[in-house]
């Protein structure tokens, strides 16, 4: 990652950082989301 | 002129994505390891498969590590919604009955899923507690008539597979060599299900975004959790009607009730003998002896409502082929009970759930035969 001669994060990297950061748990979800079924299994007893 | 400055650093991109993926990965597998449920009595329909909300098997292990205490003779649940407790309000549901008969010596945990079949979620999470609890046994409800068992389950084949990754299960020949003939039968036909399950075992996105639907809000809409469709499933409450006061269980729906008498009579044709192999095959494959041994089968029996409508040649085969069905379960080495044969109308609320009162009479049914069960395994005196 990019330090400018300060020693401080540039915010472009900053900010791909926490986009990443983002996408990685919307694949975590989406991991969980797309093996649901479309429709539920729906169980009418009455 | 000018050169654009590209904004985005593709290492920082795929840096952040790891580290995101990875904390949600860890996340879950810290879920895994957490008491979840609170003041759990049963999967009622807003915890179920349902409303999308899909159990885990970790949940279920967790469940059982839970609310057994090291000293108690843990009861584990399993079977359809008939042991469920489909058909009874939450203050008079059949486990908490049988709870109540046993005492504190035991601790009944009611694993049953609706639509499920006598192993699976129940099944899974007892294999798994079973070696650091051996003080267990298993209660499940079976068909009326004969018929195989599917190995990984019916509607909830993930449950089996979720186990099966996180190596839940016991060791069993039978059960391997079974697989092994269903790969070879029909090869990939589980392949989704089994790719969802492995890459779960490692990264656990079933089990961090099932425990964030219980404990902070659903992120999937169901129309079953009208009006507040996101909220926290820990905050609904189980809403299965009060049948105390219902007329009796015979649908006013014409065409229900032919359906329903339909169903009935399916199960009347004469058993043929020689599948008796087969299934005796498929039930030892599916519950292992160390659950066998322990457990005390159900047989169901439908609503006398129904079975009085069948012609005397169509209830003498019903009742032959429960008669069977024992007698299969029996050279298996399983305990089974039919208290259900001489239930009444009110003790149904529609063909084969019970309502309040019948579940009573099958917790006093369950109950000594459980006790009997725990002496003779010598868990106690």
């Amino acid at each position: 990652m990019s330090v400018d001669c300060r020693g401080k994060l540039r915010p472009a990297v900053l900010g791909s950082f926490l986009l990443g950061l983002a996408l990685g748990v919307l694949f975590h979800y989406s991991l969980y989301r797309i093996s649901l079924p479309a429709k539920p299994f729906i169980y009418f007893a009455f | 002129m000018k050169m654009k400055t590209n904004r985005l650093s593709p290492t920082a991109l795929f840096a952040g994505f790891f580290v995101g993926f990875l904390l949600c990965s860890v996340a879950g597998r810290n879920m895994r390891q957490r008491p979840l449920y609170e003041n759990f009595h049963h999967f009622f329909q807003l915890i179920s498969p349902d409303s999308y909300y899909y159990p885990t098997a970790a949940q279920g292990l967790m469940l059982l590590r839970q609310m057994v205490k090291t000293n108690q003779i843990a009861v584990v649940v399993g079977g359809s919604s008939v042991l469920n407790g489909v058909g009874q309000p939450p203050d008079d549901l059949w486990s908490d009955h049988l709870q109540e008969l046993l005492g504190e010596n035991y601790r009944v945990v009611n694993l049953a899923l609706r639509a499920g079949t006598p192993h699976e979620l129940a099944g899974v999470s007892a294999e798994g507690f079973l070696p650091e609890h051996p003080r267990l046994l298993y209660v499940c409800n079976v068909s009326p008539t004969p018929g195989c068992i599917a190995l990984d389950g019916n509607a909830y084949r993930y449950i089996f597979w979720d186990a099966y990754y996180q190596g839940m299960l016991l060791p069993s020949a039978q059960r391997d060599e079974a697989l092994q003939a269903l790969e070879a039968q029909k090869p990939n036909q589980r392949a989704e299900t089994k790719m969802r399950t492995f890459l779960n075992s490692w990264f656990c996105f079933d089990d961090l975004w099932t425990a964030t639907t219980y404990l902070w809000g659903s992120t999937v809409w169901t129309n079953l959790t009208y009006p507040d469709f996101f909220q926290a499933r820990r905050r609904c409450r189980d809403t299965e009607p009060d049948t105390a006061h219902r007329p009796p269980p015979i649908p006013t729906d014409p065409e229900q009730q032919a359906a329903e008498a339909k169903r009935v009579r399916s199960r009347t044709p004469p058993f043929p003998q020689d599948k008796l192999p087969e299934v005796l095959r498929s039930i030892e494959a599916v519950l292992v002896p160390g659950i066998r041994q322990r457990s005390l089968a159900v047989l169901e029996s439908d609503c006398p409502y129904y079975i009085e409508r069948l012609t005397r040649e169509q209830r003498e085969n019903y009742r032959k082929n429960q008669g069977w069905n024992m007698e299969i379960y029996r050279r298996a080495g399983m305990e089974i009970i039919a208290p259900m044969n001489n239930f009444q109308i009110e003790d149904y609320v529609d063909r084969c759930h019970l309502s309040g009162r019948g579940g009573r009479r099958l917790a006093q049914a369950v109950a000594p035969r459980l006790r009997a069960l725990a002496r003779a395994l010598g868990y106690e005196k």
